[in-house]
This record gives C-alpha cells, sequence and structure tokens, in this order.
C-alpha cells in the first residue's frame, strides 16, 4: 500500500508540471499586455517599457515559466496587479472558505445520498424509495442559485432560523458552522442527489452477485449483507461520483459564493478576470487545479484501499 | 433406506410472479434425505433444481418468487414456518451449501479467511483468534496447502478449483447435517471437478453429513449419488435409488438423459439427444411436461398431466406405467 501510495505521488509530478505549463500560457490567451494593464491607460511607452523589463515580459517565454515556477516552489505566486498584495496572501484566506465550504457540502451529500440511497435500494419500490428518487431527480436538474435563494427566502427571511451572510471563515467555530449550513445546502444538494441514485442503482446490481447468496448461505443478517458485503462492493462506483462531485462543489463555488456572499476563492477568480490581474488569476486557478489533483490521488488511494485487485494490475 | 430421515420435502411449490405470467419453477416435488445419504438433482437447464435448493434454505427473492405450498421439516422442524432470524441460524449452521461458480461466489474484497471466520462468529460463540485457528483447521481440511498463509489470501489470488475448495471449507465449517451442492463442479476443469467430487465424498464421510447434489453431468450422479431426482420443467419425472435407474430407467425422459451420454463403443455414431427444449410452462399447463419431446407419447399425454406412480421401488411420472400398478 505504501508502496502503491509512492508510486502515484511520483506519477503526479509530470501531471502538475502539465497543469502548470498550461495555467502559465493561459495568460497569452487572455488579449491585452501585463505591462500596459499595470501601467494604466495613460501610461507613456518608457513606463511600459520599464515596467515590462521589470516584470521580465520582455525574456523568452520558457525563462518566465521557470522563474514563476521558482517562486512558486517557495511559496511565492507574486504579486496582484491590482493591489500589489502577495497573491499567496490574498489566496489562502479565499481558499481556506471556498474548502471549508466543499468539505461541508461534501460530507452532507455524502452522508444524505449514501444514507437515502441504501434506504432507497433496501426498500426498493417502496414510497421512501419513489420519494428519494423523485427529490433526487429534483436536485440534480434545480440550479443552485435557486436552491440557495430559496433557502434564504425560508429559512433565512421568512423563519429567520439562520444567517444569510457574513461567514468568518472558521468554519470549526459554532458561529461559522452555522454560517456555512445554508451555503453547504445549497452547494451540496445536486451532489447529494447523484450520489444517492449511484448508491442505490449499485447495489440493486451487486445484490444480485454471486457472492451475495453465498453471504446469506451462511446466516448472515440481511442488514449486514447489505452494508457489508453489498456496500463495500458499491464504494468504487459511488467514490469515483464523490470524487467528480467534489471538483463541481469547487466550480459551483463561484455561483454559491455571490449568493451567500462568502469571501471564496470563486469571487476571487471572477474578481481577478474581469481586472485582468494576471498573478491573481494564475494563482488561484493553479490552487483549484491543484486541489483537483489532489483529489484524484485521494480517490485512486481509497480504491486501492478498498479493492485488493487494483494494486496488482 | 430405513436409516433417519434429516430432511423431508412434500409437495413443494415455489412459484415465481413475473410480468409474463406466473412461473411455477417448482410444481409439486417431494422426496426425503436420511442421514448420511447422497440425493443427485440431475435435470436441464431452467427445470428447477436451484429453485427446489433455494427454498430449502429459504433464500427464494421474493418478489418475484414465494413459496406457494409444501412443506419443508428438516430434523423434524417445519422450515418454512420459521422467522427469518430462526433460518439464519439454519443457514450455513445446520444446512451449508456451495455455487456453481467459485470465481464469482466468494466476495472480491474480503480474504477468504474472514469470510470463513465470518460464518463461524455467527453460529458459534468464540473470540476471533479461535475463529482464526478453526478457519486455518478447516482449509487445511479441504487441502489447501500452507493455510496458515493462505488465509490471508484474498480470493483473486486463487484459482478457480482452490476457491471451491474454500467454499467447502466455509459451508463446513459448522459442521452442517446437510450440505447442498449446487452444480459445484459444472465450472471447473475437468481434472479439478474429479478432485472436488472425491473432496465432497471424503468431508461427506468424514463429518457424517448428508448431501443434495445438483448437476447436469449424470457421470457426477454415478459417481457420488444413493438416489436420484430426475427433474423437468419444474415437475419430478423420476425418482428412486441411482443403482435401480442407472441399470433400468423408467421415465422416456431419463432413458433419453442416459442415451445421450457418449460412451466409447460408439465410435463414429452421432451422438443421440433429446430433440426439442422446455415448454413454456403456465400455471393453466395441461398434459405431461416433456410430452412434446416424448418418443413414446400417446393422446392422453397431451391432456392429462401424469401422477406419479411407484414402480418397484422408484417413482416415475408417466402414463405408461399406469395399468401396470
Ligand atoms: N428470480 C427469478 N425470477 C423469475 N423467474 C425465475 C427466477 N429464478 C428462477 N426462475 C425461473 O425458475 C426456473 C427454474 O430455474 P432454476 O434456476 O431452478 O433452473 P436450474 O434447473 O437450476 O437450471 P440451471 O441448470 O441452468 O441452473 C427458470 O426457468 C426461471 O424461469
Ligand atoms: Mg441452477
Amino acid at each position: 500500500m505504501v508502496k502503491y501510495i509512492f508510486k502515484r505521488l511520483i506519477q503526479l509530478i509530470p501531471v502538475l508540471i502539465g497543469v502548470s505549463i498550461a495555467v502559465f500560457l493561459m495568460i497569452y490567451l487572455i488579449p491585452g499586455n501585463a505591462a500596459e494593464i499595470i501601467a494604466g491607460p495613460t501610461a507613456t511607452k518608457e513606463e511600459i517599457q520599464n515596467i515590462t523589463v521589470k516584470l521580465g515580459l520582455d525574456k523568452p517565454a520558457y525563462i518566465q515559466y521557470l522563474k514563476y515556477m521558482s517562486g512558486v516552489l517557495k511559496g511565492d505566486l507574486g504579486y496582484s496587479f491590482q493591489t500589489g498584495q502577495a497573491v499567496s496572501k490574498a489566496i489562502a484566506v479565499r481558499y481556506v472558505n471556498t474548502l471549508s465550504l466543499a468539505i461541508f457540502s461534501a460530507l452532507i451529500s455524502i452522508i444524505l445520498g449514501v444514507t437515502t440511497g441504501i434506504i432507497a435500494a433496501a426498500k426498493r419500490n417502496s414510497w421512501f424509495d419513489r420519494l428519494c428518487m423523485g427529490i433526487s431527480t429534483f436536485g440534480i436538474s434545480a440550479p443552485s442559485f435557486w436552491i440557495g435563494l430559496l433557502l434564504i427566502v425560508v429559512f433565512g427571511v421568512k423563519l429567520k432560523l439562520l444567517p444569510i451572510s457574513g461567514f468568518n471563515g472558521k468554519i470549526w467555530t459554532a458561529d461559522g458552522f452555522i454560517h456555512l449550513l445554508m451555503p453547504a445546502i445549497t452547494l451540496g444538494f445536486g451532489s447529494s442527489a447523484m450520489i444517492s441514485r449511484m448508491t442505490r442503482s449499485s447495489l440493486l446490481e451487486i445484490i444480485h452477485q454471486d457472492y451475495i447468496q453465498t453471504a446469506r448461505a451462511k446466516g448472515v443478517k440481511e442488514k449486514i449483507v447489505i452494508l457489508k458485503h453489498a456496500l463495500k462492493n458499491a464504494l468504487i462506483p459511488i467514490i469515483t461520483i464523490v470524487g467528480i462531485n467534489f471538483g463541481g462543489l469547487l466550480g459551483g463555488a463561484v455561483v454559491v459564493e455571490s449568493v451567500f456572499a462568502i469571501n471564496g476563492i470563486g469571487r476571487l477568480m471572477v474578481q481577478a478576470i474581469s481586472a485582468r490581474d494576471f498573478p491573481m488569476i494564475q494563482g488561484s486557478v493553479l490552487m483549484v487545479a491543484f486541489t483537483f489533483v489532489i483529489i484524484n490521488l485521494i480517490v485512486d488511494i481509497l480504491y486501492a484501499a478498498i479493492d485488493p485487485r487494483i494494486q496488482y494490475n | 433406506m430405513n436409516r433417519e430421515i434429516l430432511l423431508e420435502v412434500n409437495d413443494l411449490k415455489t412459484y415465481f410472479y413475473t410480468v409474463d405470467g406466473v412461473v411455477p419453477a417448482v410444481d409439486g416435488v417431494s422426496f426425503t434425505i436420511s442421514k448420511g445419504e447422497t440425493l443427485g438433482i440431475v435435470g436441464e437447464s431452467g427445470s428447477g433444481k436451484s429453485v427446489t435448493a433455494r427454498s430449502i434454505m429459504r433464500l427464494i427473492p421474493n418478489p418475484p418468487g414465494k413459496i406457494v405450498s409444501g412443506s419443508i421439516k428438516f430434523k423434524d422442524e417445519e422450515l418454512l414456518t420459521k422467522k427469518d432470524s430462526e433460518m439464519r441460524m439454519i443457514r450455513g449452521s445446520k444446512i451449508g451449501m456451495i455455487f456453481q461458480d467459485p470465481m464469482t461466489s466468494l466476495n472480491p474484497l474480503f480474504t477468504v479467511g474472514d469470510q470463513i471466520i465470518e460464518a463461524l462468529c455467527i453460529h458459534q460463540n468464540i473470540d476471533k483468534k479461535e475463529a482464526k485457528e478453526k478457519a486455518i483447521e478447516a482449509l487445511r481440511m479441504v487441502g489447501i496447502p500452507s493455510p496458515e498463509k493462505r488465509i490471508n489470501n484474498y480470493p483473486h489470488q486463487m484459482s478457480g478449483g482452490m476457491r471451491q475448495r474454500v467454499m467447502i471449507a466455509m459451508a463446513l465449517v459448522c459442521s452442517p447435517d446437510l450440505l447442498i451442492a449446487d452444480e459445484p463442479t459444472t465450472a471447473l476443469d475437468v481434472t479439478i471437478q474429479a478432485q472436488i467430487l472425491d473432496l465432497i465424498k471424503d468431508m461427506k464421510n468424514m463429518l457424517n453429513m448428508s448431501v443434495m447434489i445438483i448437476t447436469h453431468d449424470l457421470g457426477v450422479v454415478a459417481d457420488i449419488a444413493d438416489s436420484v431426482i430426475v427433474m423437468y420443467a419444474g415437475k419430478m419425472m423420476e425418482y428412486g435409488r441411482a443403482f435401480d435407474m442407472f441399470s433400468n430407467p423408467l421415465h422416456p425422459y431419463t432413458k433419453g438423459l442416459l442415451d445421450s451420454i457418449p460412451t466409447l463403443s460408439m465410435e463414429g455414431d452421432r451422438l443421440k439427444s433429446i430433440e426439442g427444449s422446455l415448454p413454456n410452462v403456465t400455471l393453466d399447463y395441461k398434459g405431461c411436461r416433456f410430452a412434446d419431446r416424448c418418443s413414446e407419447r400417446c393422446e392422453k399425454c397431451f391432456v392429462e398431466e401424469p401422477p406419479l406412480i411407484k414402480v418397484n421401488d422408484s417413482y416415475v411420472r408417466c402414463h405408461k406405467y399406469l395399468n401396470r400398478r
């Protein structure tokens, strides 16, 4: 297992290099010249030229890339064109907010999705099953901003149960938790619907496998048959969906952060893009891409931890 | 066969309620298994052999299946009226079961040791360590080399024959009174088949248990069974001692089955086979289910279902024997 994880980590290196090159090249796709943007509309040619040299923009692209990457490895993502603030600092706070939101909503969607999926599969065609599948169809198709607004109106404005904005950035405090509850539900709803469906369908498929019959023939309780023998086998597709959805949660966070006024990386990116704040765009995209890669790694390790056949091929 | 009766199945009917109508998969099957007896059930695919076995274990998926009537007495206790929890105490402990395909019958995500230990821990009040020792012992008993290492293997690290040995070890680890083997050799290589059959025979003698073995293969029956049931489309066509059936088959279907066994002396001749296939049986089916394919049929066979007729020590479901009673 340790060997497998190590192998996977080694394999990550080329992926990360590829990602960083893609992120770096992204700048060349965006119209506008960085030096002109920094210098402002009234700048003279000389001023622009000075800035170009100062930023090293006159050097060949690969030199610029190497310079950028040597900074990245030291934790230096450059400085914002807009504010002059260190990008790494600006991102750190926002990233924690977004990650809190994404992890929280992932937890909600896993707990909700897996339990409803199990019950729906165990009591197939019951009213619970139909209700769950109905709600999940709705959950998959309803846009998250709409669900967010609905929750705000009901729980925030009408019932006054939950705060509608003002997340303090500390999910681990009671106040932070309460502030993040509604955004996390909003964000996780669609995902939990998908997880619920996937859990149900893969359980229903696995329940017809021969080894389930074997377990029953041994005298194993039906509850254990499902929760141990069937669920463990169903976990592979479930984890795949959870992993994919987590990426979706990061992306979806942009919308939900706007609805609930959370200071997250999604909003930061939107602001940075509209201001052509290149270092900020690069830094935040790199961070999000890095997160994706790590999620993939975790998913792969979980596969191997669950299924002994995976390490061998 | 004057020995003590272990299992008595009486007029068992197991139906499946599908969208296409009711399928009487097992339709009035009766037989007994004495202590130490080996009963073989033969019949072509779809004749209801597995459903019979699963009915005894009360493992018929409901819906769509249901045991509609009959009685299954095991050690003088009626199984059909037992609660689920009571049935679970019998499964794996008093009645063990093994299946056709050892490649898919073991859970791929647990070690074989864990799977055997699970069976032990359900039925016996022992701790993990003791269970592990017993599991190793069981693996040794079914002929798995260095069982103390093999116990930590996952199924995919073993060959098909090995896995079937593991299945047998798992089914027998609680020393059941009855082993139900549903085509235990069908999926295996010929040489492995013989080994597994020998193993089942040895285990039977060692544990002094009864065996119900389901197979397509009359060679298996000849090798291992004391008595035989020939099933066809959910019905028992012939039931008697294996020796009697091989020396003097009664039912035209049984004769057909025996004729379709290849022998060395028929070199060059074409293999005989029974033309046609199983009928689509419905609840209001009239006449003998084999009539369509029978070489000795008469008009009566299409209108009236023959009863089970006693001929010598055997039973046969055929009009031919009616007047000879
Ligand atoms: N789950 C089910 N749903 C509907 N019908 C079923 C189901 N299981 C079995 N049957 C019906 O019962 C009949 C007998 O099936 P069974 O599995 O007992 O055959 P078998 O004699 O064991 O055949 P094989 O040699 O192929 O294993 C089948 O023809 C099928 O129509
Ligand atoms: Mg079968």
